[in-house]
């Protein structure tokens, strides 16, 4: 343990505080309590005797009121009991100063100089003060723990996006490899260019989206490749627009949010039926707000994903939209009879 | 009722010189009691055949000739044994099952001549720097009997100087003054009527009561 550590242990550790609190109040009472300059031996003994009532209130109250009844929120009950301790706390510096004393410090003559009202103005002040302190330093803890909590909380959800971020990746890959491993049966001359390209993508996947947002225009160029790519494999036999309306300079979105998407149009849509196949994106970029449609036709036969891995790419997306966006996004699904149309609108300054 | 400084002066210097002086009072206006046994003159008990009267002459007994004056205050004409005398209002007080007197410097009372006659010789400017205090003693009355026993000064000023008690003090060329107030040093009396070295060793007997 290193030496700051050490000291923020000891200046967090309760009887310290309990030392110095209690040392300044010595101090200010044996000087308000001295009738002269000095603060004489019988001044000290008369604040030490004092303090044994004000402890007789003080401590009940913080140790045993407050956690028991006030934190319960039994208000009347903590109410009820703490004008008993007060009440005894008076008594008991009555006794203290009539007859404790001269069993205590035989030698040493007092009286009690102060009456039961001004004796209660003392004690009351005392549990204000402590209660307060108390109060305070645990709304401090509150506090902490919260900050804590927030943070776990965080550390939680950053946990679960890389877990589905490194979803994202392999599942790209996943049909990357299989539309070339397609091109590949054919001897397609465009092979090496839609490799060039997945390249550059996965440069981009790799290297450029481990951050929390990226900007739109990198985005949107990472899809434009990705859609080159696709028609590169499908050639003219697809219809396959895309569109970008809106000024993406200086707004910044969450990486890939969009690519789970498109993958999904091409896989269901081209994929199952190349002839009278489309898949149409539009990226309205407006202010406060990002809306992305798509729209691609059914394929009547599925090849590539059957089982548990079909709709991940889906699901996924909406539980990092879930994380990244809660309360702001909406993604609306329709599923018709020929056509899949999906629309992702997110709110917000980007 | 006038009172003249300057018999602070000389109590102080024949009657109160074994006596703690405070500023304040030790009586209240509730704890006042009336003793029936005190009115009257009474003198030590040194010759009970010696016939003392208040025209009492020097080297006479002490004599102490009380009289009440009503509400509960007494007037005290003191005549030490030089026949030097001198005027006090006096007050008695119960505290608990104990009696305490307070003296107070007067001049003369109705009725009675001034006590002390040179007062009217002492240069004014002196007059000014005198300031009356009260002084206390523990009472223990019987018809046949007064105790009053003195404070004793050495053991305050004993306490005081080794920082044991803790009471409204000012320490003056002439010694300490009290200046606790009233319900304070009613308590001290009350709490420590019983310690003996609060008090002279010797106390006042007065038991030749002369007259009522």
């Amino acid at each position: 343990m290193n030496l700051p550590t050490q000291l923020l242990n000891i200046a967090r550790n309760r009887w310290l505080h309990h030392l110095l609190f209690w040392a300044l109040s010595f101090y200010v009472l044996a000087r308000f309590f001295a009738y002269n300059d000095t603060i004489s031996t019988v001044d000290w003994i008369y604040t030490f005797l004092f303090h044994l009532s004000l402890w007789l209130a003080v401590f009940p109250n913080l140790y045993f009121l407050i956690p028991q009844y006030l934190k319960a929120r039994k208000y009347i009950v903590y109410a009820i009991l703490l004008a008993l301790v007060i009440m005894i706390g008076i008594c008991f510096n009555l006794l203290t100063f009539n007859y404790l004393s001269d069993l205590l410090f035989p030698g040493y003559y007092f009286i009690d100089y102060y009456g039961f009202w001004e004796i209660a103005k003392f004690i009351i002040v005392y549990v204000a003060i402590t209660s307060l302190l108390k109060l305070s330093k645990g709304w401090f803890k509150y506090l902490d723990t919260q900050r804590q909590i927030d943070r776990l909380s965080r550390e939680k959800v950053d946990a679960e996006l890389a877990a589905l971020k490194s979803q994202v990746n392999p599942h790209f890959l996943f049909n990357s490899l299989n539309n070339l491993y397609s091109l590949a049966l054919d001897q397609d001359k465009r092979t090496p260019d839609i490799i060039l390209r997945l390249s550059s993508m996965m440069r981009y996947l790799l290297y450029e989206s481990n951050v929390p947002t990226v900007p739109l225009g990198k985005e949107i160029e990472h899809l434009q490749n990705y859609v080159e790519m696709q028609r590169l494999r499908v050639g003219e036999k697809a219809d396959i627009r895309i569109e970008f309306n809106g000024e993406p300079e200086g707004r910044e979105i969450a990486p890939l949010l969009f690519l789970p998407l498109v993958e999904n149009g091409f896989k269901h849509g081209i994929k199952g039926e190349i002839s009278g196949a489309f898949v149409h994106m539009q990226l309205d970029i407006l202010p406060g707000q990002l809306v992305f449609k798509i729209e691609n036709n059914k394929g009547t036969v599925d090849e590539v994903e059957k089982g548990p891995a079909r709709g991940i790419g889906l699901h996924n997306l909406r539980r990092r939209l879930e994380l990244l966006y809660p309360g702001r996004y909406r993604l609306d699904v329709a599923d018709g009879i020929n056509t899949f149309t999906v629309m992702l609108k997110i709110e917000g300054d980007f | 009722m006038k009172k003249y400084f300057a018999v602070f002066a000389l109590a102080a210097l024949f009657f109160l010189q074994g006596c703690i002086p405070s500023l304040h009072p030790i009586y209240t206006a509730d704890k006042l009691v009336e003793v029936k046994e005190l009115a009257g003159v009474w003198t030590e008990k040194k010759d009970a055949n010696y016939q003392v009267t208040y025209k009492n002459s020097e080297g006479k007994p002490e004599a102490w000739n009380f009289n009440y004056l009503g509400d509960k205050a007494y007037s005290l004409i003191h005549e030490d044994e030089q026949g030097r005398k001198a005027a006090f209002e006096v007050h008695v007080i119960k505290l608990g099952k104990y009696y305490f007197m307070d003296f107070y410097p007067s001049d003369s009372f109705e009725g009675e001549p001034p006590v002390v006659a040179d007062v009217h010789k002492m240069n004014n400017l002196q007059q000014m720097h005198l300031l009356p205090v009260h002084t206390f003693a523990k009472l223990e009355a019987t018809p046949t009997e007064l105790k009053i026993s003195m404070f004793d000064p050495d053991f305050l000023k004993k306490l005081l100087e080794n920082q044991q008690i803790r009471i409204k003090h000012e320490e003056t060329e002439s010694g300490y003054v009290l200046t606790a107030t009233p319900e304070e040093l009613q308590k001290f009396a009350e709490k420590y009527a019983e310690v003996k070295e609060a008090f002279l060793s010797e106390p006042t007997v007065l038991k030749n009561k002369l007259k009522e």
